[in-house]
Formats: structure tokens, C-alpha cells, sequence
């Protein structure tokens, strides 16, 4: 075995805890930063999915097949050391694998690479329709502006057209390629938009994956208690995208209900444009907002409890939105389930998007704080810190 | 490429819940599927019913088209009672309303307007404390 000064290049492995104020990192699979070493690199126990990491998210919850845009997820493997996968062993109940782009989604179509006919829902704003190939795209339903007639495979032809609310049909014939329907008087950027509307992508925007939850039926378990019971410091991250403000939607809970049981945690919104966090040693406490969180939004969470200090930060978008002094009761959190989309799996049930969830038994402040909300905004469409 | 292309939307009356289980362990293919419909949370203003909304496979709707022999843990006549209670609307212009005797499935519509067209609402639940 040759020494490895002989091996030319460079490689910089990331010291264990021993040096974690002052960390360096391999760029070989670390990036800049890895939740793992991080945040998890003293034995911490909690938690990391990483929604864009193709090899740790499954169709089954046995993580046989590798689950791709589009499917249904029944396992995603934690990255935290810990062990903590998520699972969903019921096929009708598992939430969906999607990706988006970072900035943000434009295009209104569906199978955009050679165009079919196909329905739209419209708003009553400017429209813009464009796409590049020789055939035409007549409209109907909710405007017959047109048609858009096609001059050319590598031509861009657009149509810009003011709708009314409700359900506009583009009638296709011929070779309609790269389409696009964006609102506003320009086109954009073209983004592709695959078999479903779970797979969407642009170039030269990183694409942040996610898991699809519908507020009815879709939610997510650890596939066993995770044992928080040595400590009684909590701290939540949570890329979000909140689709709806109907109903109350429960992101994360610890335990089958905090309501009912001790040393539990719960990341949620109520019926409202609010978002919130509750903690509970032995009593509850929240610290939530009831407005400015209008859906469809998203946002970077983070949650920061302590029970014994009667605290609670709660932030979005690495500012702080509420806190909560409360008294939470006594004792540490509790060795239990974690679940994802519902209320055990039975209510309460969120309609909406995660890119990103990261749950560590430990307090997280200063930098680590900081840059650990960024890198979940890094995963977070349309959330830049 | 993903082959769950098919949007599913199902509502189950409460009575339908047994054999709505053989029949999701049939088209889920594993015994998991067996606890689908657990908690009847919607309701047409009489009648409690389950709701799922899912994607799906070409071959798991060609498996209701024309079934094929179940695996061991689905019960042969609680899927035929499921597939004979079933009524599947695959136009989005002919949907049709959830029936206290029926399984009604849409494909190719949303959450929302499936439980419109259905006719189906969340009962009430129970806020945490």
C-alpha cells in the first residue's frame, strides 16, 4: 500500500466532531455542506431525507425499486447515520416523488416535449402560449384567440391571449413541440414538463425534488419509534410549500398525537394562513402565526424547542415569526413514531409539497443555524437565504 | 420514466370497506394494501365513505378491465364483490355521484374536483388539544 501523498490531486476529508466549529470538507460528496457531519456527526439522533438524492427514495417501503418523477414513494432512507426511514407500506396512501425548478414553476402544460390536446385551468390574466415545430394549437373554451400556426422546428411562435377563469382546451394538430403557457405577455425560458406534472425541469436551473402530499389520504411514518428520550431539545427544518389554507394540514408530528401523548412535537398549519409549531413535555405549547402565509406559498421552517426552558423560536425564511414561552411541562421528548403528511396516518392530513426534512435532538444556534436554514433553502423553490 | 401516468380517485361507502381492501391488495399487490381503507372520513350527508386519491399504472387498470388471478392473501370473493360494486368513469365530462352501494372511481381528475363531483365532504375532525 503506497502512501497517499503519492496520489496526485487533492483530497480533503471532513475531520469527525473533533473540529466542528472549524470544519473542512471533501468536494468529492460533501459539498459545502453535509447535514450528516454537520449536524448528526456528534451521535445526534434524529433525522435527514434528501429529496433529491435518487438512490434513498423507493417505490416500496421494502426499497427494492428505485422510485423515479411521478411515483409514489413508500420509503425515502435517512441520511442522518441514524436509520430513521420513512415508510409507507400501503400503495394507495404513499405521496408522490416530484421535481420542480429552483426558480419556480411557469408552465401551465403537461407532456410539453411533442404537445397534445389537452385542458387547462385559467385564471382571468394575460397568457402567453408559444411553442416551436410546424403545427398549430387552436383554443377554446374559456378564449379562441388564434389559432397559433407553427413556421418551423427550430421557430418560436407565441400568442398572447386574455383568458377567462376556467377551463381553456388547446386543440393540437401537427408537430407542436417545446411548448409553453406561462401567464404574463412574454414567454420565458421554456420548462419542460414530462408524462405528469410531477416532473418539471429547466435549463440551467437546479431542480428541487420533492414529496407530494394531497391533504386527503398520502402521509408517511418512521418505520419505528425514534428515541428522543435523552433529550429535551428539539430542533425542526422544513422546506414547504403549502398548497392549500382550507383545512388544517399537520407536515410533522412526533408521536400518534401530541395531543394525547407526552414528549411530542408537532410542525402544522390550521385553516388559516398561518403556520405554527407545538411542543409538549408534559404540557403543550405553540408558537405559530395565523396570517402572512397565504397559500400557495413556500417556505423555509424552523422550529427551535426546548422544554425545561419553556421555549420556543419559531422562524421562516431564516427570520423569526413567533416564539412561544409557555410552559411545555417536564421531561425529555419521547421514544416514538415520527409521522409526515397526517396526523397518524388517520387526519389532519396536508395538502402540499416537501423538499426537504431535517429533525435533530439537539439545539441548533449561530452558524450552524444559519447555515443549515440555507441549505434547506437550497432545496426550496423560490426561497433564496 | 415514470409509468404511474393514470390520476386514480376512489370513494368507498363504509359497508364496501372489507372488500374495497381485497380489492386495493389486488391491484397494490401486497398485503399492506389490505389496511387502505381504515378511517371513513368523508360523507355525503348520509352515508360515511373512505376517499383515496393516487396514481396509477396502465397495467393496474388493465388488471380491472380484465382480472387476473389474485395473489393468495386477497380473498377471491371479496374482490368480486369489489369489482362488481365498482363503477369507474374514465370521461371527466360524465362523472357521477358516490352511491351508498357502489365504488365509484374516477381517472384522470384532481382531489378536489373528484370529492365535488362525488358529492363528498370531511366530516368533522377532531382538534389536537
Amino acid at each position: 500500500m503506497g502512501s497517499l501523498s503519492n496520489v496526485p490531486g487533492t483530497l480533503t476529508l471532513r475531520p469527525i466532531a473533533a473540529s466542528l466549529s472549524n470544519p473542512t470538507y471533501g468536494s468529492i460528496t460533501t459539498g459545502d455542506f453535509n447535514p450528516a457531519f454537520e449536524l448528526f456527526g456528534n451521535g445526534e439522533q434524529g433525522l435527514w431525507y434528501d429529496l433529491n438524492d435518487d438512490s434513498t427514495i423507493f417505490q416500496d417501503s421494502a426499497g427494492t425499486t428505485l422510485a423515479s418523477w411521478g411515483d409514489p414513494v413508500g420509503r425515502v432512507n435517512d441520511k442522518s447515520g441514524n436509520g430513521n426511514n420513512a415508510v409507507q407500506s400501503t400503495a394507495g396512501s404513499r405521496p408522490i416523488r416530484g421535481r420542480m425548478p429552483k426558480a419556480g414553476v411557469r408552465n401551465l402544460l403537461t407532456a410539453t416535449a411533442t404537445l397534445a390536446t389537452q385542458n387547462v385551468t385559467t385564471t382571468n390574466v394575460q397568457h402567453t402560449l408559444s411553442f416551436t415545430g410546424t403545427g398549430t394549437v387552436t383554443l377554446s373554451g374559456t378564449s379562441t384567440a388564434g389559432p397559433l400556426v407553427g413556421t418551423g422546428v427550430n421557430d418560436r411562435v407565441s400568442l398572447t391571449f386574455t383568458p377567462t377563469a376556467g377551463t381553456l382546451t388547446l386543440t393540437v394538430t401537427g408537430s407542436v413541440t417545446l411548448a409553453q403557457l406561462q401567464t404574463g405577455a412574454a414567454f420565458d425560458a421554456y420548462q419542460a414538463v414530462g408524462l405528469t406534472r410531477f416532473d418539471i425541469t429547466e435549463s440551467g436551473q437546479p431542480s428541487c425534488g420533492y414529496l407530494s402530499f394531497n391533504g386527503s389520504n398520502q402521509w408517511m411514518q418512521t418505520a419505528a419509534a425514534v428515541n428522543f428520550s435523552s433529550t429535551d431539545e428539539m430542533s425542526v427544518f422544513a422546506g414547504v410549500r403549502k398548497v392549500s389554507d382550507a383545512a388544517i394540514g399537520f407536515v410533522i408530528e412526533h408521536t400518534t398525537s401530541r395531543a394525547a401523548n407526552n414528549g411530542a412535537f408537532t410542525l402544522a398549519h390550521g385553516a388559516d394562513a398561518g403556520f405554527g409549531y407545538s411542543s409538549k413535555g408534559t404540557v403543550s405549547a405553540t408558537a405559530e402565526v395565523v396570517s402572512g402565509i397565504t397559500a400557495p406559498t413556500n417556505r423555509v421552517f424552523t422550529a427551535l424547542s426546548d422544554i425545561s426552558a419553556d421555549s420556543i423560536v419559531f422562524r421562516a425564511n431564516g427570520a423569526q415569526i413567533a416564539t412561544s414561552a409557555g410552559d411545555q411541562g417536564t421531561g425529555n421528548y419521547a421514544n416514538a413514531v415520527v409521522y409526515f403528511g397526517a396526523r397518524a396516518g388517520s387526519s389532519l392530513f396536508f395538502n402540499g409539497l416537501v423538499f426537504s426534512t431535517i429533525i435533530r435532538g439537539a439545539s441548533t444556534s449561530g452558524t450552524l443555524l444559519t447555515r443549515t436554514e440555507q441549505y434547506v433553502a437550497r432545496q426550496t423553490p423560490a426561497v433564496n437565504l | 420514466m415514470t409509468q404511474f401516468i393514470y390520476q386514480l380517485s376512489v370513494s368507498v361507502p363504509e359497508s364496501l370497506t372489507e372488500c374495497a381492501n381485497h380489492l386495493a391488495a389486488y391491484l397494490g399487490g401486497s398485503e399492506a394494501d389490505l389496511n387502505t381503507y381504515t378511517n371513513a372520513r368523508y360523507t355525503d350527508g348520509t352515508t360515511d365513505y373512505h376517499f383515496l386519491a393516487t396514481v396509477v399504472t396502465a397495467g393496474a387498470l388493465q388488471k380491472v378491465a380484465v382480472p387476473s388471478e389474485p395473489p393468495e392473501f386477497v380473498d377471491p370473493l371479496m374482490l368480486s364483490q369489489a369489482l362488481q360494486s365498482l363503477v369507474l368513469i374514465t370521461d371527466p365530462e360524465s362523472l357521477v355521484q358516490a352511491e351508498p352501494d357502489k365504488i365509484t372511481a374516477y381517472i384522470g381528475v384532481g382531489v378536489e374536483q373528484s370529492l365535488s363531483s362525488m358529492g363528498l365532504t370531511l366530516k368533522p375532525e377532531a382538534l389536537e388539544a
